[in-house]
């Protein structure tokens, strides 16, 4: 019976953790004071034809393609929730690929860490401006599906 | 007969106590002994099944709230377009400004490589 209970949780905790980024903080401050929410989902794509399907953005096709969230808020006290938020999510589980300062807007693009790396590839972009930030996550299947 | 005559009759007879009697008095003493035992056995096994039923379901309640906390964060966000064509032009248009940062960022890493390279071969001449 305990080995039971125990399965269990380990079950729904690790299902959990595997949850998207992108949706996790689209739920949580959606609604929330100056914040302004876009989510793109696969499927919106099902009804395009193949050569849109095809095109490519760098290492993502819109086929491996599997959503987009994008979140943008100009409340500086919603600001700095989401920051303190993604800052201790990008800390444990990504790594920085890029770090564009230019004037007062500073860009930083991360992608799940090397040791977590599954089928599926996270980037999540932070562009940092004095009043506004705009955070967008998206989800792709690897080169590696896709290509099968 | 009256008082005294019964007293005397009582003081002359020798009166015989049977050989067994202690040993049928013990017998029937762990006799009931053991039937309180077994009863009370009874009852306190019938009350242990009854909370370990109790404690199952209080478990399985419990993991399924919890299931259900942990799933509802990752419930589905609404798509913000319903025309796939302006989907498409927000997801390019943004792409292309991730690339547009991405390329800078390179840019700017390949030029400070080059400066690098140009210091070190000038100070091992």
């Amino acid at each position: 019976m305990k080995k039971l209970v125990f399965l269990m949780f380990a079950f729904i905790i690790a299902n959990s953790g595997q949850a998207q980024v992108g949706k996790e903080f689209s739920n949580k401050y959606s609604g929330s004071e100056g914040v302004r929410i876009t989510y793109i989902s696969s499927g919106i794509f099902d009804m395009m034809g193949q050569e849109i399907k095809d095109a490519q953005f760098g290492n993502i096709s819109l086929e491996s393609f599997q959503g987009m969230s994008v979140i943008d808020c100009d409340d500086s006290a919603t600001i700095k929730r989401i920051k303190k938020d993604i800052d201790l999510k990008i800390q444990n589980e990504y790594e920085l690929l890029i770090e564009n300062k230019e004037d007062d807007k500073c860009t930083r693009i991360y992608r799940t860490k090397t040791k977590k790396r599954t089928d599926t590839i996270e980037l999540i972009v932070i562009t940092e401006e004095p009043e506004d930030i705009n955070i967008v996550f998206i989800d792709a299947a690897s080169m590696k599906k896709s290509k099968k | 007969m009256n008082l005294n005559e019964l007293e005397k009759t009582a003081n002359d007879e020798q009166k015989k106590v049977p050989s067994d009697l202690e040993h049928n008095i013990d017998t029937l003493i762990n006799t009931l002994a053991f039937a309180e035992n077994l009863k009370s056995r009874k009852e306190s096994h019938k009350l242990g099944n009854q909370m370990k039923w109790l404690s199952m379901a209080a478990t399985f309640v419990l993991v399924i709230g919890f299931a259900w906390l942990m799933l509802s964060k990752q419930s589905e966000p609404k798509d913000t377009f319903s025309d796939p064509r302006e989907a498409y032009a927000y997801f390019s248009s943004t792409m292309n400004r991730i690339a547009s940062e991405f390329n800078d960022g390179m840019d700017k890493a390949n030029a400070a490589m080059s400066t690098i390279k140009t210091v070190m071969s000038n100070e091992t001449k």
